[in-house]
């Protein structure tokens, strides 16, 4: 029976179907890459849709049907490897985080919203308006800034907190 | 009716097979806990797009190994019942001794102390300077150097207290000293990042 549970692939067979789940990963990175869809927050039903059948419609193509153990083990390895090293690149590079997740965009400060920015992100008016109702703000009156977070969000930073008045530039962000 | 329903004449299955591939399923399943705990990411509720398709890949990519790719109802229902199994004993072994949590499901970890950075355990972590920063900004903080805190909780998400809210009367009266259950990691901490010159 153990014979049975630990079976495993050729070693070619191992070879090739790592080659083709490394393939398959890198083709899937760039795919979303080229899509535009990075913002997971504001992802639709379909869009998730689309990622659950991405998986499903690459599955042969990595593990070249092989039933066996070893096979699953080595794609899952694979995979897992290949989204370690690209978060490693990841948190190291910041050109890297731009190209691949893009970066955060300033949407209003001091009270002025910055339309031309708003315009070219697709930010409507009510989503802006929504955003500050949900962080208690009823205008720009109060809020020091806006931002448009790479996940979708958007941060609501207000002008209260005594520190914030001192700080003028932020981390990470381009400022128009 | 019923009984062609259940098992199909086309491909019977030995009662032996169905056995091996729920074994086959936990070998799995230990493998990719495992798996994650050494290559995986922390940040789990911070995901970003390529992370959720690896997930996608990942539960294709070991399909077949746990069902053998037969398609058989009792095979199916094997190893899904392994693997929830699997599960519940798990968070039963948790439960009982709490001490095994912080090894399989990791411990809350300080980024941010006092408005410093600590840059040996964002590397370990995983956790980029823009991550934080947006992380920082999404509970209304300008930036790391505001904050008194920030941590990455085990559910993968990072909680930012502002510089000032320390200063509450109701959060410590005394003055910047942490919340209970991070004091000795962070003692720990400062230590390693002292040694690493930071």
């Amino acid at each position: 029976m153990l014979h049975q549970v630990f079976d495993h692939p050729s070693w070619h067979g191992a070879g090739v179907i790592a080659l083709k789940t490394l393939a398959v990963y890198a083709f899937l990175v760039l795919g979303l890459r080229l899509l535009g869809k990075r913002e997971l927050g504001q992802m639709s039903l379909y869009d998730v849709v689309l990622i659950i059948i991405l998986g499903n419609a690459v599955q042969n193509a990595m593990i070249n049907s092989d039933n066996t153990l070893g096979g699953g083990v080595v794609a899952a390895a694979v995979l897992l490897a290949a989204n370690r090293v690209l978060n490693e690149v990841l948190s190291r590079s910041n050109r890297a985080q731009r190209l691949l997740v893009g970066e955060p965009v300033l949407i209003a400060t001091d009270g002025k919203v910055l339309v031309e920015q708003m315009r070219r992100e697709g930010i409507t008016p009510e989503q802006l308006d929504a955003a500050l109702r949900e962080h208690g703000f009823e205008s720009l009156d109060g809020v020091h800034s806006v931002i448009l977070e790479v996940d979708g969000s958007m941060s609501v930073i207000p002008r209260q907190a005594p520190i914030l008045r001192t700080r003028r530039h932020y981390r990470g962000l381009r400022l128009p | 009716m019923t009984a062609t329903l259940i098992v199909p004449a086309v491909a019977m299955v030995s009662a032996h097979r169905v056995g091996v591939q729920s074994i086959k399923t936990l070998v799995i399943g230990v493998l990719l806990v495992v798996g994650f705990r050494v290559l995986g990411k922390r940040e789990a509720a911070q995901l970003n797009v390529y992370d959720l398709v690896m997930l996608m890949a990942l539960a294709n990519a070991v399909q077949n190994a746990m069902t053998a790719g037969l398609g058989d109802l009792r095979v199916g229902l094997a190893s899904a019942g392994t693997l929830l199994v699997a599960a519940w004993a798990l968070t039963r072994v948790i439960v009982r001794r709490p001490a095994l949590e912080s090894r399989i499901v990791g411990a809350p970890v300080l980024l941010v102390y006092n408005g410093r950075v600590l840059q040996v355990r964002m590397r370990r972590n995983l956790v980029s300077s823009s991550e934080l920063d947006e992380a920082c900004r999404q509970h209304g903080v300008a930036s790391p150097a505001d904050c008194a805190l920030a941590v990455l909780e085990v559910d993968g998400s990072i909680s930012v207290i502002p510089a000032d809210a320390v200063a509450h009367p109701s959060a410590d009266p005394g003055g910047t000293a942490p919340p209970a259950g991070l004091r000795r990691r962070l003692r720990r901490t400062t230590r390693r990042e002292h040694r690493h010159g930071h």
